[in-house]
């Protein structure tokens, strides 16, 4: 199996048996996890290309290049590049392409900008979020920490709470699911932000799903509880927001009568949908899922490289 | 028809047929066919008592883009040349599997509407019947009733 010269532009670049495979490798990888740096990729140069605020994924992907061994070549807030001065991306990442790096990650407001920069740059190229379209890296993250705790995903129940609609992680996390066999998500949102139609259509058939509004109401049945921010500004009336914040909150009291091998995975950072009391409760999990990201993107970057 | 062909003078150019009643004034907005003289009948006669659109134009013949568009508007209509008032062999109109730089996507963020990206936006065909298409870059879905709107209005 090789993933090496990939672009992972969608979670569906990959396979199953490529996602459980590389589950595989990061487990190689646990000196990482205790801070030691690997001289794997020693020579090797990432392309760190943010087009978008990010702190997680940035410093995950930087920390994963770092702890190989290998460097990275970061570009820094757009406000300081020539993007500011109105560059295309197609310039920017050819520009980049020429210098020789080995990798490029890309971070884009636009839908399909990772497929487009695949499609003009020589060096394999890791979409870190385009839009609201995919996050590949995150699905493989989540996944991965479920995994952990599982030790396998088919037959899981997993709600995926918050707003499914604007947010990509839930898209790219059901694209992921829909790879494995006998898996319920439950998907939890007020209606205006329930998960998109377009990607209901690419998983009907692979699992099976059930849309509600109340996480009171499907709590007892999840081994997994997924949760995303809530954004006034992505409500059609802001002045719902104050409403909805409760109910789409997580608190000890609303995980009453769960399972007792629950887990509650946020993708964060979170605002106020995730209480700090659940911290201290044994079903959180989203501090280590943080930790994992960084595994997991070792274990990508190694393959990719061919290392 | 041919007599048709005759009496309208038209003895060279192009005839599409079997367009699906009421988009016969769609297909023709998005020909553009400016200056050229052009027939068009409405709820014309067809098969099995059902009535039909017709578009005839002197002198002027559909290159590849014009003619995928009919096929995206009225999915059964043909396209014949005339030559000599003769009607040529009836070419019925397939779409292809992929189609590229015929309308913008509808997904105001799609790096395909990103201004002066050097990308055309493209499209695969998913479903056959009904028509559904998924934007290359985006994923964002389209029906054929979208696709059809796009396209009419020159977007």
């Amino acid at each position: 199996m090789t993933l090496k010269g990939r672009d992972i532009v969608s979670v569906f670049d990959f396979s199953r048996d490529e996602i459980e495979y590389l589950f595989k490798k990061a487990e190689e990888l646990n000196d990482i996890r205790r801070g030691r740096t690997l001289n794997i990729a020693t020579g090797k140069l990432a392309a760190i290309t943010f087009f978008e605020p990010s702190t997680r994924t940035r410093l995950s992907f930087t920390m994963a290049m770092k702890r190989l061994g290998g460097d990275i070549l970061d570009f820094g807030e757009v406000e300081r590049t020539s993007i500011a001065k109105g560059e295309t991306l197609a310039d920017t990442i050819r520009m980049i392409d020429g210098y020789g790096v080995d990798l490029i990650v890309l971070r884009h407001p636009s839908e399909g900008a990772s497929k487009l920069a695949a499609e003009v740059a020589e060096a394999p190229v890791i979409n870190a979020g385009d839009g609201s379209r995919e996050h590949p890296t995150q699905a493989l993250l989540d996944l991965y920490t479920i995994w952990r705790e599982y030790s396998c995903i088919d037959g899981l129940n997993v709600g995926v709470m918050g707003d499914l609609k604007y947010g990509r992680t839930p898209s790219s996390l059901s694209y992921a699911l829909s790879m494995f066999s006998n898996v319920k998500v439950y998907y939890i949102a007020p209606k205006p932000l329930q998960i998109r139609e377009e990607v209901l259509s690419r998983v009907k058939g692979k699992i099976e799903y059930l849309k509600c509004e109340d996480l009171r109401e499907v709590i007892d049945k999840l081994d997994v509880l997924y949760v995303t921010r809530i954004q006034r500004e992505r409500l059609p009336h802001p002045e719902d927001y104050e409403k909805l914040k409760g109910l789409y909150t997580v608190t000890p009291s609303s995980l009453k009568g769960c399972k007792d091998n629950l887990i509650v995975m946020h993708p964060l950072p979170r605002v106020t949908e995730l209480s700090h009391e659940v911290d201290e409760m044994k079903h959180a999990r989203y501090f280590q899922q943080a930790v994992n990201g960084m595994v997991i993107r070792a274990a990508l970057i190694k393959e990719i490289l061919g290392l | 028809m041919e007599e048709t062909l005759k009496s309208l003078n038209i003895d060279s150019g192009t005839l599409i047929d079997n367009i699906s009643a009421g988009k016969g004034l769609k297909i023709f907005k998005i020909l553009n066919l400016k200056g050229e003289t052009v027939f068009l009948f409405i709820n014309a006669p067809g098969e099995r008592f059902r009535v039909k659109d017709l578009i005839a134009v002197k002198n002027c013949f559909l290159g590849e883009k014009e003619t995928l568009k009919v096929a995206l508007i009225s999915p059964g209509a043909t396209v014949r040349r005339i030559e000599n008032f003769e009607l040529k062999p009836e070419r019925h109109l397939e779409i292809p599997k992929h189609l590229t730089d015929l309308f913008k996507c509808p997904n105001s963020k799609c790096i395909t509407n990103k201004e002066r990206e050097p990308v055309k936006p493209s499209f695969t065909v998913t479903q056959r019947e009904p028509l559904k298409l998924k934007c290359d870059y985006c994923d964002r879905y389209l029906s054929r009733e979208e696709v059809e709107e796009l396209i009419v209005s020159g977007k």
